[in-house]
């Protein structure tokens, strides 16, 4: 398998798209008409060959282009990038879980060889070679976590276990669906996710808190989530909310095909080894309305999940202002049908 | 972005002590006369010690009134040499202190995050809001505090955007989260409005 | 269900009278994940027909791939598990055994350690004390047994931390007093012990009483599954009738019926095995150290690792 990874931008021109491989392996995630937070977690175990559940991190054609769109976003501000000192072991960990996962899912993209301690990582898409000694982070250029997640797609959180909690001590967030890590960073897993509406009402980050603080190594768990974003642009943090904001004022009838995504979220766990903390990686994939549109389920259902979308949910995802026209535009890809159940494109 | 209540922010219940505990520091930020005298007229078992932010121009203070003799006193006129006494009296402390800090958002969330630098966890500090209810506010843009908001919407003393502030709360930073209100539309700034008097 | 591998007990060493010492590699020879201190895994041991498990504390070095030890001491009232590792293990046989789990963790954020260990329980408290080594961290190691015989880590501890492992032999009457040990420490202590029932409760009394809070009090206590008499159990989900024998734990007659029930610690501690009781004719004996006292009295809950029922018939969602 080979990979044509694409030249395009997430900023600015906005050169992102999708090959029509990628549309087809969307992770699109309404099963149902209507959606609902619940605690859809799942055993993250291989998925089909060729979906983005067949491997435990994937890589896709994007690669390239959002490595470079995070070290734009880190070169204009460090801090979206944090790890509070106690969770240097758990940076470690995330390293090794994610050097030994790449080059066994992509060995043609990635190779790990170690002799020891005595490692040396070699990244050929970014055209990266570094031999380091694994725990001393003196021999690397950046701290481990650092390190890692400059070269994987998605957002990654490290999450330090005690007081029978999960605390969000460490992150690397530079693709993030409106939340801050120097604001967030620290906060306990009820804290972290204060700002999500109805969910709590519903006990379903309770029940989750529980899931997770028995969570085992070996044994990753996912889940999808969704929002909505205008134009595929990954840095949607609130600290550059100035430079995105006025985005959503700027939907017309006319531009909705492009210029509105479907966001979704591949949200993975992993129990790590010598720190017992958790890894939660973000995995963001965009598709346009025009994306969906290739597929008539994909419009239909998103259609119907937005009329009946409760208001909380419209508000806290930001869609409000263009909620309108974007349904309108799905109606008339909605011929109402009856859909039967599940995500497939067709 | 949204501006509905969340789960992140502090909720306060009425002060009461933690019997389980064998030494007790009372940190105090503002007067409260019927809270001093419901706490110190039925002291905990063990130790006392009380250390107040005496700002006011009234040497009467019902906490310093009330305190039981055997129990050390300390006062400073401004906030940061009141926290230095915390510093030196946590310093002091053993395992088995609770500390209770009573006073604006200000000054017991910097009380807290000094607890935390002595590795107290969250069942050995409780907080009680007390006096004016102004917010300090991280402006997310910028990273700097606005001390003393009593507005919905207020100027960043860092880079003087219009911040709405919002109910998020970092107990790390000790102050809520404001983001600039006209982002989406800008120059459509609302009136700010004294709510957090 | 758990994530397995299946090992071959490549030395057994005899420590102590009763105590024997299991060396552990892959059989695929490939090597094990790193775990944390104070981890423990589940060894499934072939006692004639059935699977037994038992859970077992890590004491090795954690990042020592090759090789997982473990130590374990014959019970007295054993049903069977350490009887089997004492009487039957060779070296040379293969077994299943779980991904380490740890219900046992350090917190990273305390200031200065305190560890205890009694007896066999030496055996987390060793591994938590190599990644406090490891980390540079503060802490100090008391550790109490029976005669000096029975010390048998008390040299690996030594080497691993010079001047901070403080004996305590029964038979030259020492003890811990537990509320000299644990008065007057500065703000930030964590506490963490694992050995008998009684000095766990001792140690966690005297925290009390000297105002220690709970997040403070770490302790780890494998109950074990006790027996008792025989009752019936329906299961609503899979269908199925049957009686837990007096030798069984609920949890193990379930297994043996081909149910698949969720477990972690097999100990009563960590929840997981957590089943909904849809109707009882009886009384729940709850052994469990899990549930809340009005999860206990709404008789609606079990956790059938370690509890049972006195008498008549249960119904479990499961």
């Amino acid at each position: 398998m080979s990979i044509a990874f694409k030249q395009e931008t997430f900023r600015d021109d906005y050169t992102y798209s999708n090959s029509p491989e990628a549309i087809r392996r969307f992770p699109f995630p309404f099963h149902q008409d209507e959606y609902m937070y619940s605690v859809n977690m799942e055993p993250h175990t291989p998925g089909a060959v060729g979906s983005v559940f067949e491997h435990p991190f994937d890589i896709d054609e994007h690669y390239i282009a959002e490595c470079r769109d995070r070290a734009i976003t880190l070169e204009r501000d460090p801090g979206r990038c944090a790890s509070l000192p106690h969770m240097m072991d758990a940076e470690w960990d995330t390293l090794e879980l994610i050097m030994e996962s790449l080059s066994n899912s992509y060995p043609e993209l990635f190779t790990l060889q170690k002799d020891g301690t005595r490692w040396t990582w070699i990244n050929r898409p970014l055209d990266l070679r570094q031999s380091f000694t694994f725990g001393d982070a003196a021999t690397l250029p950046c701290p481990p976590f650092e390190y890692i997640t400059r070269q994987t797609q998605g957002d990654f959180v490290i999450m330090d276990q005690r007081e029978n909690n999960l605390f969000a001590d460490a992150g690397m967030i530079t693709a993030q669906a409106d939340w801050s890590l120097a604001f967030d960073i620290g906060m306990s897993f009820m804290e972290w996710h204060g700002p999500v509406p109805l969910a709590h009402e519903l006990g379903v980050f309770e029940r989750a808190l529980k899931y997770l603080l028995m969570l085992q190594q070996g044994r990753p768990v996912r889940r999808l989530n969704w929002t909505m974003t205008i134009n595929p642009r990954l840095d949607t943090a609130p600290e550059t909310y100035p430079e995105w904001g006025q985005d959503r004022a700027c939907v017309t009838p006319e531009n909705v095909g492009e210029k509105v995504h479907l966001r979704v979220e591949l949200q993975t766990l992993f129990r790590l080894p010598r720190s017992n903390g958790m890894l939660f990686s973000i995995r963001c994939y965009l598709a346009s309305m025009n994306d969906l549109a290739t597929y008539p389920r994909w419009p239909a259902r998103l259609h119907r999940v937005l009329k009946t979308l409760p208001n909380e949910l419209i508000e806290y995802k930001g869609i409000t202002r263009y909620r309108e026209t974007v349904t309108e535009w799905l109606a008339r890809r909605d011929n109402g049908a009856e859909l039967a159940p599940g995500t497939q494109p067709e | 972005m949204s501006t509905l209540a969340v789960k992140s922010q502090p909720v306060y219940q009425e002060l009461e002590w933690d019997r389980s505990g064998t030494h007790h520091i009372l940190f105090v930020a503002a007067e409260d006369a019927a809270l001093a005298h419901r706490l110190l007229a039925n002291p905990p078992p063990g130790s006392m010690t009380l250390i107040r932010l005496n700002d006011s121009a009234n040497p009467d203070s019902a906490w310093a009134k009330q305190l039981a003799a055997s129990a050390r006193y300390l006062e400073a006129h401004a906030l940061p040499e009141t926290l230095d006494l915390l510093r030196e009296a946590l310093y002091a402390s053993r395992m088995g202190t609770r500390l209770y800090l009573a006073g604006p958002e200000d000054a017991i969330w910097q009380a807290s995050q000094l607890a935390d630098s002595f590795g107290m966890t969250r069942d050995e500090v409780r907080q009680m809001q007390l006096g004016t209810t102004a917010r300090p506010v991280f402006c997310v843009h910028c990273r700097t505090i606005t001390r003393g908001v009593h507005t919905n919407i207020v100027p960043c003393s860092g880079c003087g955007r219009a911040l709405f502030v919002r109910d998020h709360f970092s107990r790390r930073l000790g102050a809520y989260m404001g983001f600039q209100i006209d982002a989406e539309s800008p120059g459509d700034i609302p009136a700010a409005e004294v709510i957090y008097p | 269900m758990n994530a397995s591998f299946n090992i071959e007990i490549r030395r057994i060493r005899e420590l102590a009278p009763g105590i024997r010492e299991f060396s552990l590699g892959r059989s695929d020879g490939e090597d094990f994940p790193v775990y944390s201190g104070g981890s423990h895994i589940v060894l499934s041991l072939p006692l004639g027909e059935r699977q037994h498990r038992n859970p077992y504390s890590l004491l090795g070095d954690p990042t020592v791939r090759n090789t997982w030890r473990i130590a374990v001491r014959k019970q007295e009232q054993s049903r069977g598990g350490s009887a089997w590792l004492h009487e039957q293990a060779r070296e040379g046989m293969r077994i299943d055994i779980s991904a380490p789990v740890n219900l046992f963790p350090l917190d990273r954020l305390g200031r200065h350690h305190i560890l205890v260990a009694g007896g066999i329980g030496i055996t987390p408290i060793l591994s938590q004390a190599r990644e406090l080594a490891r980390l540079g961290a503060d802490f100090e190691v008391h550790y109490a047994y029976r005669g000096p015989e029975y010390g048998v880590f008390a040299d690996e501890l030594e080497t691993l931390a010079p001047g901070r492992i403080h004996h305590y032999v029964a038979t030259r009457r020492e003890q811990i007093e537990f509320s000299t040990l644990l008065a007057g420490r500065p703000l930030g202590t964590h506490f963490y012990i694992c050995g008998p029932a009684g000095m766990v409760a001792a140690s966690m009394n005297a925290g009390a009483a000297l105002g220690w809070p709970e997040s403070h009090l770490h302790s780890e206590q494998f109950l074990a599954p006790t027996g008792g008499e025989p009752f019936d159990v329906e299961l609503t989900l899979s269908n199925k009738r049957f009686t837990v024998p007096s030798d069984l734990s609920l949890l193990e007659a379930i297994e043996q019926q081909g149910v698949d029930a969720p477990y972690l610690c097999r100990g009563g501690a960590c929840g997981q095995c957590e089943t909904e009781v849809i109707s009882c004719d009886g009384e729940l004996l709850h052994h469990d150290l899990y549930l809340s006292a009005e999860e206990r009295a709404s008789g609606k809950k079990i956790m059938p690792c370690v509890s049972r029922l006195k008498g008549g018939c249960m119904t479990l969602k499961l």
